[in-house]
């Protein structure tokens, strides 16, 4: 069978509705994943010795079991158990909790190589615990979590094609559906493919961007430079 | 930076939570008895896998199509039913779903089997049909039926009987999401035969034929196998419902000219 | 000179891990008074003014600053960093804000003054320790002796009744060293109280009013420099000093 350019065009509008179901489902978990990270690493370097203890086992538990069966057992077993989330819910609590658990890694890793020196400083210049977080620790994480929390965001975008097994028809389970269907799958996967590389490529540009820039604050390069870097063997590193 | 950005994603979490209950809230509420509900409603909730010509969505916009779509139609319709929602899901999604009331009726062409039985109530069986071996051009490993699965790589779909029948048979199991990924496997060569659906592989060929493949409508150790829509198992009066409905439409012809129009014959129907 | 005791430290003991580092501390500063303590490595220096930082809790004994009893838990925390201000031998600058913001952050945060205000008292500061026109470098665009100043601009900002200078000039370039030392000698001539750990001998014995010797966790011996450095009592005293002069 041929691959033709109108069946390409056939494919499209469907798949887009699909990969705008990715986009949402992504940042609605990402925001989920980062705000669970953020105080689990808080809690996890906290002084409370059972909340350390209890986000522990949430860190390894999840860690210790693969995300499909996470999102498959709130998606299948809890309700029987009462609790229905739809499948959108679902998903998103599903694979927030799960990247919430490793993102908290790289947050509570962050926090840490931030000198204990800087919070004594802030110490004796009178800021609380809050304050000191707000304005001398988080700040200085940041700059050291967000390379990997972009690369994370990567790796979650495209993790959202488990959502398929939950009912979700995101741009993999369209695609999926449409073969199905169509039986024509050689342009249907190229297409899927192709659109999760235009949507992933900027991200990715960004966080080579991003941690080009924190590096060298003085010095930032054009995005045309980025461009070329993204490129290997063009420009020296 | 940090500071305000928490405030919104704090409102994110927020809405979650409040989202989360409210979902909670109705799922809780949700009546038992399909039937009254149905019959109440006038629209019912329904899993399927897309497979034709079983069950698929037509997505240029021609909505639902498929043989035991079309059955479940016209028996739901008797019953008053004007609004068929289908949702689309893994094959082994569907058990799952049904116990989880993610939908409240299965039509999807699924074999009664008693493993299934145990978590499913099916009805009456409403038509039997058995599966294709399906080998490459010339059968070059010579597989001719059961006897010939001990010692070669046998595909079939993930979950389906014909996957429970190549490890009886002492085949080696290759299983697959779906019947194009099987065909696809099969033409690569990373199995030496396929088990599909005799509906299905006859329906992809027409749609989307191959020659490089042959399928054999007729081969040793075939089995046909009744099928049957399912309910909860607790949903009996659903079920009584369906059952009366599925007895109508043997008896008036419908069911025979909907398996007709997709390809099989009044001879495929359980008595 | 105002003779009211600002500091006092009666029988301190603390240790870090179940080592013991102050074995039962006495000393009593005056408001208005510059303490240089000195003393080898690992005498328990650098702990003591630690402690009555608050930035380590003690195991035994009592602490009172400006009226405020530290050993107490319910003690004011708020008010007690707002009396006493404290240099690293490291700077501790916040290295992602500029020079002012480093000083304004107390200013708007603890002290609630509105950023205008805050700026003007930075510059302020940041003119007396003599660095105007780096307002906007961050840290890493400073030099050693430069980030320095900023931290002692820092903590003067706060108008703090005490300051604790922790070894500020050891981890400095020889030749910045000299610009460090001119600010702090301008504080103690303006009366502020310090307490200067340092192994600057010469500076101590030129600017405190007492010296302090300290060692294996408690105050061998103290008193007027001229006496300390030339004829002090104890043989510990003599033979450290031996070695350092």
């Amino acid at each position: 069978m041929q691959p033709k350019l109108s069946d390409f065009l056939l494919y499209l509008p469907t798949l887009l509705v699909g990969a705008r179901l990715t986009i949402l489902l992504s940042l609605a978990t990402f925001c989920l994943a980062v705000v669970i990270a953020l105080l689990v690493a808080l809690g996890r370097l906290s002084r409370f010795r059972l909340l350390r203890a209890v986000l522990t086992v949430y860190v390894e538990f999840i860690r210790g079991t693969p995300g499909l069966v996470q999102i498959y057992y709130i998606f299948y077993v809890l309700p029987v158990w009462g609790l229905t989330l739809d499948a959108a819910m679902a998903g998103v609590i599903g694979l927030g909790l799960n990247y919430g658990a490793y993102l908290s890694e790289v947050f509570r890793s962050g926090i840490r190589s931030v000198p204990l020196t800087q919070r004594e400083a802030a110490t004796t210049i009178g800021l609380s615990y809050f304050q000191t977080l707000r304005f001398v620790i988080l700040p200085q994480a940041f700059r050291n979590v967000l390379p990997p929390t972009v690369n994370y965001f990567l790796s979650l975008f495209k993790d959202t094609s488990l959502l398929s097994v939950i009912t979700l028809q995101e741009l993999t389970f369209s695609g999926m559906l449409l073969i199905s269907t169509t039986f024509n799958s050689f342009v249907i996967l190229t297409e899927i493919a192709l659109i999760y590389f235009v949507m992933c490529y900027p991200i990715a540009l960004l966080s080579t961007y991003l941690e080009y820039r924190l590096h060298r604050r003085s010095r930032r390069p054009g995005w045309r430079v980025m461009w070329l870097r993204m490129i290997p063997g063009l420009t020296r590193a | 930076m940090f500071g305000s950005g928490t405030v919104v994603r704090r409102s994110v979490l927020l809405g979650i939570v409040a989202g989360a209950m409210a979902a909670m809230t109705a799922g809780a509420q949700a009546a038992d008895d399909t039937l009254s509900k149905v019959t109440a409603s006038h629209a019912i909730v329904m899993g399927f896998y897309n497979e034709p010509p079983h069950n698929w969505v037509e997505f240029t916009g021609g909505g639902y199509k498929g043989m035991d779509y079309d059955m479940a139609a016209a028996i739901l319709g008797k019953l008053g039913v004007t609004q068929i929602d289908q949702i689309a899901v893994d094959w082994s999604g569907l058990i799952p779903g049904l116990q989880a009331k993610r939908w409240d009726m299965l039509a999807v062409g699924m074999s009664i089997t008693e493993e299934r039985a145990k978590q499913v109530a099916f009805t009456t069986p409403i038509y039997q049909y058995g599966s294709a071996l399906i080998v490459p051009k010339g059968n070059p490993k010579g597989i001719k039926g059961t006897d010939q699965f001990a010692g070669n790589k046998i595909g079939a779909i993930l979950g389906s009987t014909d996957a429970d029948l190549i490890t009886a048979q002492k085949g080696d199991l290759v299983a697959f999401k779906s019947h194009p990924e099987m065909i696809a496997g099969l033409k690569a060569g990373r199995i030496d035969a396929a088990l599909a659906d005799e509906t299905t592989a006859g329906y992809a060929n027409v749609v989307s034929p191959e020659p490089d493949i042959e399928i054999m409508h007729d081969w040793q150790g075939k089995a046909a196998r009744p099928t049957g829509f399912s309910v909860r198992l607790d949903d009996t009066a659903m079920l009584k419902a369906l059952n009366d409905g599925i007895a109508e439409i043997k008896k008036d012809g419908t069911l025979a000219q909907i398996l007709e129009k997709y390809g099989l014959t009044a001879d495929n129907i359980v008595q | 000179m105002d003779k009211t005791p600002i500091v006092r430290v009666e029988r301190v003991e603390q240790g870090y891990h179940g080592v013991p580092v102050l074995r039962g501390v006495d000393l009593t500063v005056s408001a208005g008074e510059t303490l240089a303590i000195i003393g080898p490595s690992g005498s328990g220096k650098s702990t003591l003014l630690r402690v009555i930082a608050h930035l380590v809790t003690i195991s035994a004994g009592r602490v009172v600053v400006d009226n405020l009893e530290i050993s107490n838990p319910k003690v004011d925390l708020r008010r007690l960093h707002q009396t006493v201000g404290m240099v690293f031998q490291s700077y501790n600058l916040f290295p992602h804000m500029t020079a002012l913001r480093n000083i304004t952050l107390g200013l708007t945060e603890v002290l609630g003054r509105p950023r205008a205000e805050a700026e003007e008292i930075a510059r302020k500061f940041l003119r007396k320790v003599r660095l105007e026109g780096k307002e906007n470098a961050h840290p890493d665009e400073l030099s050693g002796g430069q980030q320095q100043r900023v931290a002692i601009a820092r903590s003067l900002a706060l108008n703090p009744k005490i300051m604790l200078l922790d070894e500020v000039t050891a981890a400095l370039d020889p030749e910045t060293v000299k610009e460090v030392l001119v600010t702090i000698r301008e504080l103690a001539e303006e009366g502020m109280t310090l307490l200067i750990v340092t192994h600057e001998m010469g500076f101590a014995r030129e600017v405190a009013d007492r010296v302090v010797f300290m060692d294996g966790g408690v105050v061998i011996e103290q008193g007027r420099p001229e006496k300390m450095f030339k004829a002090a009592e104890h043989a510990r005293t003599r033979a450290f000093l031996e070695k350092v002069l």
